[in-house]
């Protein structure tokens, strides 16, 4: 297997892997925390407008896509934090409107809705070295991120009321948190197609929320993790003929029940040898 | 005066005022009770305190400045603030931690806390009576561990004036005394002036004055009994 690294489309497609594997369980993690599952769904949706605007102009309709999720997440921020919630009705509309307009933009520019949709069956194996650089400067970018707002990023997840009393810039905060799953979710898109974006970033960080104490804890295991599903599911799906995003997720999930049980099982041994 | 409110109005979307032409006047050194039953605007009072909501009409004060406006963020460093929920969702900390948070704003994006940090947030949990547990996780803590957690969290900001929204509610009687002896006596060496919110007539006591909200109106309560008995 070793040799197969020598081949550029494979190189590029570990080096992604290993980069998202490390950056990207912390999105899971803000997903989770700041409860943008709906949110995610809903920049999908609205990338997948953008998509279809750029192929009735002839223009490359990745970056498209990537602009449409910045701007919605930009509007779900706004949105989200005036109701301090997770915003579900006006989210829905974003999803539904974003999809409506998509499909006119199919009918009128006569453009098959298989085209737009291509963008979202990723394909880890065929990244170009442009979209291996924008996987790496967007890992980059998450970590610089994290380490220079550590602690704003812990309190705003913590609770966002009290980090705005405590004299923090928690809107600011908030609002880069969300541009960071936005482009986070744009990239990971391309990797591991839409449908299994959580395969790099919520699975991971289910995991390490069942095995961390704290908020560094939380990043590392997760971190951890991503790493460990990314190469195990790598390594499975050229072992055993799988595509490779299902086969990520396949182990994800063991993962995630394995972590999710083991501090049980760890309790019972424990009484157990206590009890005797 | 700390906290200054004249022809106050406020609400939520496009819903009724909660309450309309409140005055309403804290000097240093108070402890300020507010009373009244729920829905009547006693937290939402303390959010205008915050900045977290705008009034609809009138004018606050607080500390001197204009809450929620841009240099308004000063200010927030001198007030701590004990809302109503306090767990602190599902994120992992320790109570070491959710004390230090306390601190995050004084201490500036992109720094680490520094050793008078760290000193401010022991001597805040050690005055809560929460520092045997420091390296616990704030999950796994009692409703009543929870809020002293938070109260040491406002603590640790070494503020000027405290707003607390019902810190008694999880407490047990004596916990309640406890409390409330606290706030007086750091309101006694610190200068501290203290909002505080509770349904307790036993809380309310130690509090002069108070304030009753309800039936869209705020008014200050001439006598405690006959507060509470109205």
């Amino acid at each position: 297997m070793v040799e197969l690294f020598s081949l550029p489309f494979f190189a590029r497609a570990a080096a992604a892997l290993l980069a998202t594997g490390i950056a990207f369980p912390a999105l899971g993690t803000f997903i989770l925390h700041l409860e943008l599952i709906p949110a995610r769904f809903a920049v999908m949706h609205a990338s997948l407008l953008g998509a279809a605007a750029a192929l009735v102009f002839g223009l490359n309709p990745a970056p498209a896509a990537m602009a449409a999720a910045v701007l919605a997440g930009a509007a779900i921020a706004v949105i989200s934090w005036r109701g301090k919630v997770s915003a579900g009705g006006s989210l829905g509309l974003i999803m539904t409107l974003a999809m409506g307009l998509a499909f006119i933009i199919f009918y009128k520019g006569k453009i098959h809705a298989i085209e737009a949709f291509n963008l979202f069956w990723g394909n880890v194996l065929a990244l170009t070295p442009g979209d291996l650089r924008l996987t790496l400067a967007g890992s980059g970018a998450m970590v610089a991120f994290i380490a220079l707002a550590y602690k704003e990023i812990q309190i705003v997840l913590y609770d966002r009321e009290l980090a705005w009393a405590t004299g923090v810039s928690a809107r600011a905060v908030y609002g880069g948190i969300m541009l960071l799953v936005c482009v986070g979710i744009a990239v990971a898109t391309r990797i591991t197609g839409a449908l299994m974006v959580d395969a790099a970033t919520i699975l991971p960080a289910l995991a390490a929320r069942a095995a961390a104490r704290s908020f560094r804890g939380l990043l590392a295991w997760g971190a951890f993790f991503g790493v460990v599903m990314n190469a195990a599911g790598f390594a499975l799906a050229f072992l055993l003929d799988l595509p490779v995003s299902p086969a990520i997720i396949v182990v994800g999930a063991v993962v995630v029940a394995l972590a999710r049980t083991a501090p049980h099982l760890r309790a019972r041994v424990l009484s157990r040898r206590t009890g005797r | 005066m700390v906290v200054s409110a004249r022809g106050l109005a406020a609400g939520y979307g496009g819903g009724a005022d909660i309450f309309s032409a409140a005055d309403l006047e804290v000097g240093p050194g108070c402890l300020a009770g507010l009373c009244g039953p729920n829905g009547t605007g006693k937290s939402t009072f303390l959010k205008l305190c915050l900045g977290l909501l705008r009034p609809r009409q009138g004018r606050i004060t607080v500390l001197g400045g204009t809450p929620g406006s841009r240099g308004f963020k000063q200010k927030l460093l001198r007030i701590g603030y004990v809302p109503q929920n306090t767990a602190g969702g599902l994120l992992p900390a320790t109570v070491r931690e959710a004390v230090l948070m306390g601190r995050y704003g004084a201490i500036g994006f992109g720094r680490h806390p520094a050793r008078r940090d760290r000193l401010a947030a022991d001597e805040a949990m050690e005055a809560a009576g929460i520092t045997g547990i420091a390296d616990s996780l704030v999950r796994e803590l009692s409703g009543g561990q929870t809020q002293r957690v938070a109260i040491a969290r406002a603590l640790a900001m070494e503020p000027e004036l405290m707003l607390l929204d019902e810190p008694t509610s999880n407490l047990d009687r004596e916990g309640r005394i406890e409390l409330v002896r606290l706030v007086k006596t750091l309101g006694r060496y610190r200068d501290l002036t203290v909002l505080l919110v509770s349904h307790n007539a036993e809380t309310l006591a130690e509090c002069r004055p108070i304030f009753r909200f309800g039936g869209g109106r705020v008014e200050e309560l001439p006598l405690f009994r006959e507060g509470i008995d109205g």
